[in-house]
């Protein structure tokens, strides 16, 4: 077992499997029953970011039949994406209801994912903050994440003239 | 575990988190986009301005453009690629507009470290020459090339072939000569992924030789297939075509999926290492002999441990076939029904079995699986699913250490 500890203290014990999800523990863990500070992760966050990683060390280590990656790849066409595609339905699932969060609980997942280099959990995070600002207009979109716009009105004008075939609405 | 101290304040509603994240998630966001919504983001605020510029993806769809600027797609790619900052690796270029001339910009993503293409390329003339740039880049690693039609068939001269590492590859046959197609392959050695789509009219043979492939998916097995790849663990071959010849060396084949009754095929028999296997009971064949030789081919596959089924509970014989198939494989460990009846369509699905069902159905011997686990059962009407599983208890030895799952629809 190893043991994690949050910034204000609290203490989680999990599996050597479930840890080494994270890149950064694989690496500095020598031993098991080693423990470590994680003095800019909150209890909160932690405890979400265990969840995600108790999830995806329980499937990775059955790892599924290629079946599963094979449909996956029979029933997407032709669109690559940026990520590695989860390939197991269950487990993307799983995954789209982890992230039904709001944006500041994704943001302190996402910092703490990137800290302790989960990539998979970046990845999931990121498309789904991503998939909050797609088609959406500018303002719509800094309403939602509270952005201030400071740019003068001229400014953002000569913004939008300088490459105006993606500002024309569709 | 310790105590869970949450004293942290809840989130301020009005801070702006995504801003404060470091450039290069930002960025990663980014490349989730499309170009369209990424360059939108330049007038969120001053942070935002200059982001676009840099996102190592290209993403341009036709939908993407106003109906009136898609005419102009041409011109303002071409301008949107000369506005990004020059020193920004391109990761991945994907262009799904069939009537612009990716040969710039295909030159551009390469000299920035391309990793990922993907195109819908249409016949010019003029067009040709792509290839000799596209298939020497070492760089690549997933390429994916959708044809229109009107494609004359293309040489690829053999020495411009250079791809490595290329691991993952989609393409149209019947666009390259049976020659060139062969050089392709052979020019892929670490390739892991294959998908091959065919054009209606192209008869020629093909053979698929590669010792890293581990998914191969055929839209359809050609008159000749030949298929030598000592690590493939998983073969999809959909729709249907006049096969004369198919021989496959495929000894690690774990998980074997047929689109509808190709599975039935003789020459199917090299595949019989496979353990898991999926396959269509959706449309079968309407006389005696045709189904006669489904029953027969049912022995290839005693080998399955798992195995998943979609079947069209309303059509008869369904039913008869999913049991003699069941019959041949004692080793079952899972079994996944799954009916594609529509939901509109009413129906009393066991009104088909008749006394020569019901006799049939004693012949068989009871408790024949001693391995079945697990039973997977996607299939609306309640009723049918009842009918299946008292059908399916009798025929197994402990029943009760049985796990039956249901699924609903669409609910995966």
């Amino acid at each position: 077992m190893i043991k994690l500890v949050s910034g204000d203290g609290a203490e989680f014990e999990v599996e050597e499997e479930v840890a080494f999800q994270s890149k950064i523990i694989k690496d500095i863990v020598a031993d098991a029953d080693d423990v470590i500070p994680l003095p800019t992760v909150s209890s909160k966050v932690l405890i979400q970011v265990i969840e995600y990683c108790r999830k995806h060390a329980a499937v990775n280590s059955f790892p599924l039949s290629p079946s599963s990656s094979a449909a996956a790849a029979a029933s997407s066409s032709s669109s690559i994406s940026y990520s590695k595609p989860v390939s197991d339905p269950a487990l993307r699932a799983w995954d789209n209801e982890f992230v039904k969060l709001n944006n500041s609980s994704l943001f302190d997942i996402v910092i703490a994912a990137n800290y302790l280099d989960i990539e998979e959990l970046v990845d999931l995070v990121l498309e789904t903050v991503a998939d909050r600002i797609k088609g959406k207009q500018a303002q719509e979109i800094r309403r939602q994440f509270n952005i201030e716009n400071d740019f003068t009105p001229e400014e953002e004008e000569a913004l939008r003239r300088e490459n105006s075939w993606a500002f024309q609405n569709n | 575990m310790g105590d869970h101290h949450l004293h942290s304040p809840p989130p301020s509603p009005d801070v702006d988190y995504i801003s404060n994240l470091h450039d290069s998630l930002l960025l990663h966001i980014l490349c989730f986009l499309s170009t369209h919504d990424s360059v939108r983001t330049s007038v969120l605020a001053r942070r935002w301005r200059s982001l676009w510029a840099s996102v190592p993806t290209i993403v341009f769809d036709y939908y993407d453009f106003h109906p009136e600027a898609v005419s102009r797609a041409d011109e303002i790619i071409h301008q949107f690629v000369a506005s990004r900052r020059n020193s920004s690796a391109v990761f991945s270029l994907s262009i799904n507009l069939s009537h612009v001339c990716p040969g710039a910009w295909i030159d551009y993503a390469k000299s920035h470290g391309v990793q990922s293409v993907a195109l819908c390329l249409c016949y010019y003339p003029l067009q040709s020459p792509i290839f000799d740039t596209l298939f020497n880049c070492p760089s690549l690693v997933v390429l994916n090339l959708q044809f229109d039609e009107d494609w004359p068939r293309v040489d690829i001269p053999p020495e411009c072939i250079a791809l490595s590492n290329l691991k993952t590859l989609s393409l149209t046959l019947g666009v390259f000569s049976e020659e060139s197609m062969r050089m392709l392959l052979a020019c892929c050695l670490n390739l892991q992924d294959l998908r091959l789509d065919l054009t209606e009219c192209y008869d020629a043979a093909i053979e698929i030789a590669l010792p890293k492939l581990r998914t191969l998916l055929l839209t359809s097995t050609l008159s000749k297939t030949h298929i030598n790849c000592p690590i493939l663990e998983s073969l999809c071959i959909g729709g249907s075509s006049f096969l004369e010849e198919f021989h496959a060396y495929v000894p690690s084949l774990f998980y074997l999926h047929f689109g509808p009754l190709r599975w039935c095929h003789p020459l199917f028999s090299s595949l019989c290492n496979a353990a898991e296997l999926g396959i269509s009971l959706v449309s079968l064949p309407a006389d005696l002999e045709e189904h006669l030789s489904i029953i027969e081919s049912f022995k290839f596959f005693h080998k399955i441990q798992k195995f998943k089924v979609h079947l069209h509970l309303r059509y008869e014989f369904t039913m008869q076939l999913l049991f003699l198939f069941l019959l041949e494989i004692p080793d079952l460990h899972t079994l996944h029904l799954m009916d594609e009846t529509y939901e509109e369509e009413p129906f009393s699905p066991f009104s088909l079995i008749d006394d020569g069902w019901r006799e049939f159905l004693q012949i068989m011997p009871s408790r024949s699986f001693n391995n079945l686990k697990l039973v997977l059962v996607q299939i609306q009407s309640e009723s049918a699913r009842s009918t299946i599983l008292e059908m399916l208890s009798e025929k197994v030895q402990e029943w009760d250490r049985v796990v039956v799952r249901y699924s609903e629809f669409g609910g995966e």
